[in-house]
């Protein structure tokens, strides 16, 4: 007997075409917004955050993040108002070059042949921090992509040199989610820069250097309606290469989507071999069985379970009581090739803890530390395999976000969760063996 | 249904927004389905892709982005859930509808283990292939095509058994 298996799902969840996707509302959870309104460049300001300014101090008290956002808003604001009135002054008075010139040199400045290539340059938004001073310097993510229109695609990704992937793949057409990617500064700026629909809207300085701001827009198909935008793109002068490009929509810059271009040019066709990545396999990663440890008593427990003396912040740290210890027991890979490891982790926490299934203990929300440990670098612990190489002991890197930290220390991989990057800090810098006499 | 495959590799901002848009409803229905509670699943969603939204420079291309994205939805649902489930300490949750589905058919995947009917909902409304729904669900790409089976021949048997 055939049946229709999708109208028997459909009928057991509903289609709820009221409820729109709210796109903001995401950056805002994942934290974005907040951050944008630090690091974000205007067309003619200049852009805070310079090399060098990232080597502050996370020792320092100052410093609640509301407090440091508030600081940041207002030196933002008054760098802002200072660069505007700089770029009207400049833009108002430079003898330059006409923009239908501006669009044909900036074309010519990156050439005609086929395969586009274009080095970017985020800021992760991630720092390391040095535990014996608190000084923290950021980390980078590289991203080259050699580009040729309807045929190849090559992505390169490392983090502070080390290689996080290598994928080529043929394009056969381009879908909804590459659209504006390719749309952008990898093929749309080259034809908005041919046709002429490229505009100059402005000129200023950005990073101390004298840039020539140009812009063309596209628009993208969702099933809920079209989404027109802008891309931004800053000219280094005197040269008119690409900068710095981001995306703005309705007037207003869309947070994240500032890039910096280390480099861009056109090559020959037969200049690079494309050739196809064959699939990498997922990772897979779970957890089984755990086992509830009595601090300090069990100490000596914890310490063969793990093979090294576990490390710790006493009973209480930063009035956060130790709630539990527990024992996971982990796997990674497939059946064949599984790999089983063993983890430690401690709860400090404002509350009780909870079980949340297979009698693990949740140690989440807020006024809530978490300290993972385990000898390998293991992934159920949220760590960022490509980037371990980079992580020396002494050294903590927080993710994104400022809620994590990962720091390699007495042999030891330890994660640990906080509510912000200094609370991660002081308690990376207070880890301690455990006594197990 | 629109075959809608994706081998994006690199989880731009850009990236991550298109395939957020191009399948909300698909990833809200695959949500509800988990949590049994429309707000819930939105949050779920949400929760997903601004954790995705953190994480993008961690992605490595060991999926695909889109594999990647429904696997956050995944497991945000079910930790939505797990929360929930806490929380209102097993309080009945009534799905409110203007158009409620047929008890019949609503119970007919009801009544299937998670397991069965997640498979369904990555086979049918993600559109994953078995590759992908084994990623999603940390499972081999064999157990995918038994659990489909069993799911089919239980709804089957299901639909028989209805008077």
């Amino acid at each position: 007997m055939e049946i229709d298996t999708r109208a028997l799902l459909d009928a057991y969840t509903q289609l709820r075409p009221e409820v729109a996707p709210d796109w903001d509302d995401a950056l805002r959870r994942a934290g974005l917004r907040r951050v944008e309104l630090v690091k974000a460049p205007s067309p003619s300001g200049t852009l805070r955050n310079e090399p060098g300014s990232g080597q502050r101090s996370l020792r320092a008290p100052a410093a609640t993040p509301r407090r440091r956002l508030r600081a940041g808003q207002v030196t933002l604001v008054a760098a802002g108002a200072a660069a505007v009135a700089l770029a009207i002054a400049m833009f108002a008075s430079s003898p330059s070059l006409s923009d239908a010139a501006v669009l044909t040199q900036a074309l010519s400045s990156i050439g005609r042949e086929p395969v586009v290539h274009v080095v970017f340059r985020d800021d992760t938004h991630e720092v390391f921090v040095d535990l014996k001073t608190g000084r923290t310097r950021p980390l980078y993510f590289i991203h080259e992509q050699w580009y040729e229109r309807g045929r190849w695609l090559r992505d390169l990704s490392t983090i502070n040199g080390q290689t996080v992937e290598s994928i080529t793949r043929r394009l056969r057409h381009a879908r909804n989610e590459e659209t504006a990617t390719l749309a952008g500064i990898l093929d749309g700026y080259r034809t908005a820069l041919a046709n002429g629909s490229a505009k100059v809207v402005g000129r200023g300085v950005l990073r101390g250097r004298s840039v020539t701001w140009i812009a063309f827009s596209g628009v993208q198909r969702f099933p809920h309606g079209d989404l027109h935008w802008e891309q931004h793109v800053a000219l280094a002068n005197p040269t008119l290469r690409p900068l710095y490009v981001r995306q703005t929509r309705g007037g207003r810059d869309v947070a994240g989507t500032g890039q910096w271009i280390t480099r861009i040019e056109t090559l020959p066709r037969r200049s690079l071999t494309f050739a196809q990545s064959p699939p990498v396999g997922a990772q897979v990663i779970g957890a089984f069985g755990v086992r509830q440890f009595a601090l300090p008593a069990d100490a000596k427990q914890m310490t063969r379970a793990l093979g090294a003396p576990i490390l710790w912040l006493g009973h209480t740290f930063s009035g956060l009581p130790l709630r539990f210890a527990q024992q996971q027991r982990l796997f990674s890979g497939r059946a064949a090739s599984r790999r089983h490891f063993t983890g430690i982790e401690l709860c400090y926490s404002a509350r009780p803890p909870r079980i949340v299934g297979n009698g693990l203990l949740d140690c989440t929300g807020e006024h809530t530390l978490v300290i993972q440990e385990a000898r390998e670098p293991l992934a159920w612990y949220r760590w960022p395999s490509p980037r371990f190489a980079d992580l020396r002991p002494g050294t903590m890197l927080i993710g994104w976000g400022g809620t994590n930290g990962f720091a390699f220390t007495k042999g030891l991989h330890v994660h640990l969760g906080a509510a912000g990057p200094a609370e991660l800090t002081r308690a990376a810098m207070a880890l301690s063996p455990i006594s197990t006499k | 249904m629109t075959s809608c495959p994706n081998d994006v590799t690199v989880a731009t901002l850009t990236a991550i927004e298109g395939s957020y848009r191009s399948r909300y409803h698909q990833f809200l229905r695959v949500a509800e389905a988990l949590c049994q509670d429309a707000e819930l699943a939105r949050d779920a969603v949400q929760e997903a892709f601004a954790s995705a939204i953190r994480s993008r420079f961690s992605f490595r291309g060991e999926s695909r982005l889109d594999t990647w994205l429904w696997a956050a939805v995944v497991n945000s649902a079910r930790s939505q859930r797990e929360a929930s489930r806490i929380d209102r300490d097993a309080e009945t949750v009534v799905v409110a509808s203007a158009d409620p589905p047929s008890p019949t058919d609503h119970a007919l995947i009801a009544s299937l283990p998670e397991r069965q009917k997640l498979v369904l909902f990555l086979r049918y409304y993600a559109d994953l292939d078995y590759r992908s729904i084994a990623t999603v669900l940390e499972i081999s790409p064999g157990t995918v095509g038994a659990t489909l089976n069993q799911a089919h021949a239980a709804l089957r048997r299901s639909v028989q058994e209805v008077p």
